[in-house]
Parts: structure tokens; sequence; C-alpha cells
């Protein structure tokens, strides 16, 4: 999946999970950029009477590098807590929660918003918040830190849609959970319908897809429609919509898409302390956590650690930061799924056989992944480029307006307003990186090679055309701010 | 608050140092273990009831004297043959 389950550690944590990251220029709101962070992936919507829920343990963090280094420039961090508003009962809630402040709801989540502005400096390390403090010989302890702001404390978030009678006019409850950010913008905080799609059980079946599956070495004759493994499940949802100034390095927004200056590269994390106690009845009064926070899971580009990095790595990639990424490029530069097609798919991809076995480096992929595409490889007044440092980013081209008519193969599609520029929701990534990665893209760095034919059928088969922005079983997108679509209720699904 | 310098900041976090004469710095309950099998006298401790904060000690290597402690959202590592021989002997 996107970053589902996508490394061994964290596929046993799920409240720290990060499992798909978003950032777009808001199509309804043009001076702002949309960023969405999702975690605890995968959740049936009957999953009660403990429904899922932020993690008041872990801390999360959406940093934004807008100056071009691999390193953090500005981090927003979350942190949740949640409260028992009733007691003496085993029910999440006791009767239909109508409003945030409802009496019926026994198990609420709040949290605050920290934004930190990171000054630049030579030094390109990250630490996040609280850190390793040393004695030297006077005994004297570091004290400073960044400039923190909170932004906003204790917000709601909604219940999880439990169904008709415990959460009725859900969409009406949760937009009420919109909140207002001081010095401006707009946040969200709790479940949304999972977004991405994806055909999981073929893909991941010996890297089968199903509209070509008989062409697979071990063949399944005829061709299948696509399945969604996603469909109908949930995810949590952190929505920031902040307008463009408060992004960017110099505080204006960006008008000129030739400009670094209207490039930002985004990620997410989650971070744990590094020390926990499983406490006995006799601790309750006393913390579980200790330490400075460690990051356990983050996210740039969709699949990036899922299927470029090796498993044994995958979780020194998690705790690592994007400054440091030239150490699982080669993941990159030569991608074992392409080694795989041409076996996979015997005699179909013989010009990307021949680029493997040439040994040369897939440097469009990293492009794509890692560094941004320079002005003028795609086309001539589009770039995302943030410099040669290569750092796992979602880089976002603000200056881009959005796409009056938007391709869901994004720039793969002609769509410069769309993934790998940014990621809206409706952008279907697993296609465009399977396309990249059988070669469709490198004739961007190589005019003499020539994709095969084959690339044309690469296509998960969840969407019917570039222009369908309603993936199959993810057709309750938004139009407006958070995007994601109402979460399924536990009543409806699974249905009958 | 002013911006501090990253630089500065990240410097100071991962510096590591070595410390003389700590055991007045560290917290009550690692105090009171490298007390417990010394002869020398017991810190002071300030009048105050953030003494009574959990502290968790690691001994990362106790033939060179490497402790670290946790406590809230710090991370303190000291060097103290004699404090990690201490908690070493009190744990076995």
């Amino acid at each position: 999946m996107s970053s589902h389950r996508e490394a061994p550690e964290i596929s046993k944590d799920p409240v720290a999970d990060s499992t798909d990251l978003y950032a777009f220029v808001s199509p309804d709101a043009p001076d702002t950029v949309t960023i969405l962070a999702n975690y605890v992936p995968l959740q049936g919507p009957a999953g009660g009477p403990n429904f899922y829920e932020f993690g008041d343990d872990v801390l999360y963090e959406i940093n934004i590098d807008n100056d071009g280094d691999g390193d953090v420039d500005i981090t927003f961090q979350f942190e949740f807590t949640t409260e028992i508003e009733i007691g003496g009962t085993f029910l999440y809630n006791v009767g239909p929660i109508s409003s945030l402040n409802s009496g019926n709801w026994n198990r609420r989540q709040f949290y605050s918003v920290t934004r930190i502005d990171w000054e630049e400096n030579d030094d390109h390390r990250h630490h996040g918040r609280g850190h390793h403090h040393h004695h030297d010989d006077d005994g004297e302890h570091d004290g400073q830190g960044p400039r923190t702001t909170v932004l906003a404390s204790h917000l709601p978030c909604p219940p999880c849609n439990v169904g008709p009678r415990s959460t009725p006019n859900y969409s009406t409850l949760a937009n009420s959970a919109i909140q207002s950010l001081s010095g401006g913008g707009l946040v969200f905080a709790g479940q949304r319908a999972e977004g991405f799609y994806v055909d999981l059980g073929s893909i991941f079946d010996l890297g089968a897809l199903r509209p070509i599956q008989g062409l697979h070495e071990i063949p399944i004759p005829g061709s299948a429609a696509a399945v969604n493994a996603t469909k109908e499940l949930n995810v949590h949802t952190i929505a920031l919509q902040l307008p463009k100034t408060l992004l960017t390095d110099d505080g204006n927004s960006p008008t000129d898409p030739k400009s670094a200056q209207s490039v930002i590269g985004v990620y997410t994390s989650a971070s744990r302390q590094r020390v926990h106690f499983n406490q006995g009845s006799d601790d309750r009064n006393n913390p579980a956590d200790f330490g400075p926070w460690t990051q356990v899971s983050r996210l740039g580009n969709p699949l990036f650690n899922e299927v470029l990095v090796p498993m044994e790595r995958k979780d020194d990639w998690n705790q690592d930061f994007p400054f440091n990424d030239s150490n699982y490029a080669d993941g990159v530069l030569h991608p074992e799924l392409a080694k795989l097609l041409p076996i996979l798919y015997q005699g179909h991809f013989p010009n990307l056989a021949a680029l493997v076995a040439s040994g040369k480096p897939r440097n469009d992929l990293a492009a794509i992944l890692l560094t941004g595409i320079p002005l003028g490889i795609v086309s001539p007044n589009f770039q995302n480029f943030t410099g040669p440092t290569q750092a796992d980013q979602l880089r976002l081209n603000m200056a881009v307006p959005p796409s009056g008519a938007p391709n869901n193969l994004g720039v793969v599609g002609g769509d410069v307003a769309g993934f790998p520029n940014g990621r809206r929701v409706a952008d279907d990534v697993v296609t465009i990186e399977l396309k990249a990665i059988a070669g469709f893209t490198y004739p961007l760095v190589d005019s003499s090679f020539t994709p095969d034919v084959a690339v044309g059928a690469v296509d998960q088969g969840l969407t019917s055309s570039g222009t369908d922005q309603t993936a199959r079983g993810t057709e309750n997108y938004l139009a407006n701010f958070p995007y994601l679509g109402t979460p399924f209720s536990g009543y409806d699904v699974p249905a009958a | 608050m002013e911006p501090t310098s990253r630089r500065q900041f990240l410097k100071r976090s991962s510096a590591v140092a070595a410390a003389a004469g700590v055991a007045a710095a560290v917290p009550a309950s690692a105090a009171k273990a490298l007390s417990s099998s010394s002869k020398t006298r017991e810190p002071a401790l300030p009048d105050h009831p953030s003494v009574d904060v959990p502290v968790v000690a690691h001994v990362r290597d106790v033939r060179k004297g490497l402790v670290s402690l946790y406590t809230g959202e710090r991370e303190v590592t000291i060097k103290n043959k004699r404090l990690a021989a201490a908690l070493y002997h009190a744990t076995h």
C-alpha cells in the first residue's frame, strides 16, 4: 500500500503508522495549500466498542522544507489527549451524539497544534521535541530550543462514524470539528474514509495486475476487474489548510512556477518517547513514557519505503531523516521492481530489460522522488526541483494553480498540478509509479530510450480513465476541506 | 522567544561530554542509589515537589560508567563509574 504496514516494526504499531500524505494547492481556495497526513490504517468501520483514535502517546508531525536542503524548516506538531466524560460504562456513547459536546459521548479526544520554526544553519540534523542532554564539566544544561508557537489547544476531534443511532447527521457533526488556527488556516483531525486505492491482493501476489494477468509468468487466464483492497475502510486524518505565505521561506505567496522559492518539500512523521513502561496497578498515577521523542514512522512520496527500500532496511528508514536518503538512493536508481517486471512478464518488457542490464541509474526516478524535477524536463514552465540533496519529500510547486480538468495520472497524464507535483486525493499514485518504474519516464533523461509497448497496459485498473476522479470504492471524496470523504459507518459496513 | 540557531541547538544536544561530580545534578532516585552503596554524604535535595518526578536509569556501559537517565521528555547521559557500580550492585 502507499505506506500502510510498509515496514516490519511499524506494521505492529498502527496508531503511529503514517499511511498516506497529500499536499496540493486547494482547488477551492487557491491561496492556500492543503496537507493531509493519514494514520491508523485499515479501519473496519464496525470496530467498536473501542473505536479507532489517535495515540495520546504519539507525537504527530507535518514537516516542511522550504529552502531545498532536505532538512525541516517548519514543523507542525499534533498532540492528543483522551478524556472519559461519563465513566461507569463500557460504551463509547450512551445515546446519540448530536454535537461535539454531547453529554452522551463517553470517550472523547482533543488535540493541540504547535508550530516550530527552525533557524537555518549548516548542521543538517533534526531532533524534534525533547532532546539529548549531556552534563559537561560544569554540569551546565542546554535549555534553548527553536521558536515554538502554540496555534491551538484542546480542539475536539469528531467521534468515529458509529452508525445512524449513535452519530446521526455525521457529515454535519464532523464538519463542526473543522477549526480555525491562530495566525490563519484551518485544521481538522479525525476519522475519514480511506482515499488511497490499490489492488493490493493482486499486486503483492507476485506483481500481478488483474487487467493483464494473462501475460504474467504464472498466468491466470483472461483479464479481471481490479479490486480496491482499501474499499470501505476508514483512516485517521490530520488535515491542515494554510495560506501559502505561512509556508514559504520569504513569507510571500509564490506566483512564479520557475522560482525555487515556490517549491516546498513535505514529509510527515510520528514519534514515540524512548522509554515505555507497561504499568502495573501500582504505577497508574505515574507516567508511562520517558525521554525524548524518537521517530518511528515517516512518509514523503507514496510507496517509497514500501517498494524501494529492502526489507532489512525499512525500519531504519522510518527512523532516519530525509536529508540522509542518499543512503537509500540505490533502491531508486536501480529499483528491484524494474528488474522483476521483465522476468514476471517474459517478452513484454525488452527495452526495460536492456536498460536494467546496462546498469544505467534511473535518474528519472531520482528526480521524481529524491530531488524534484528540474525546469524544462516535462514542460518549459514547470519544475519542483529542490537542489541536489537527495531526500524523500513530497515536493509541491505552490505557484502551479489547481487544474480545471485534473488528470489522475498527474504529471504523467500531462497535468502538472498532480503527483509528483504534490499529491491530490484522487491521484492514481500506484499506476503512476508502476508506469514510471516500468520505463515510461526514462525518456525524460535519455531521449534515445523507447518505453516498451506494454507500459501502456500497466494500470491497476481502478479508474476508468485519466479524468476519472472517483476511483472504484472511493467515490466519496469531498470538494472542500478536508477533501477526504465522510467515513463509512459501522452500522452500514460491512453490509449484509 | 527568538529562534535559536539550529546548529547551536543540535550541537548542545548531541555532544557527548563526561561529567565529574555530577551526582548532585542527577535526580533523586539515582542519587539515592548512589548514596546507598557509598560512604559519601547524601546530596541535599531541594524542598520542592519537583524532586518527586520518576526517573528511569539505563546503564549503558557499567565499566565505563555510562548511564542514561530519562525523565519527562529529557534524556541525560552522564559518566559516573561510582553511580554505575552502585546501580549494578543494587540489581545483582
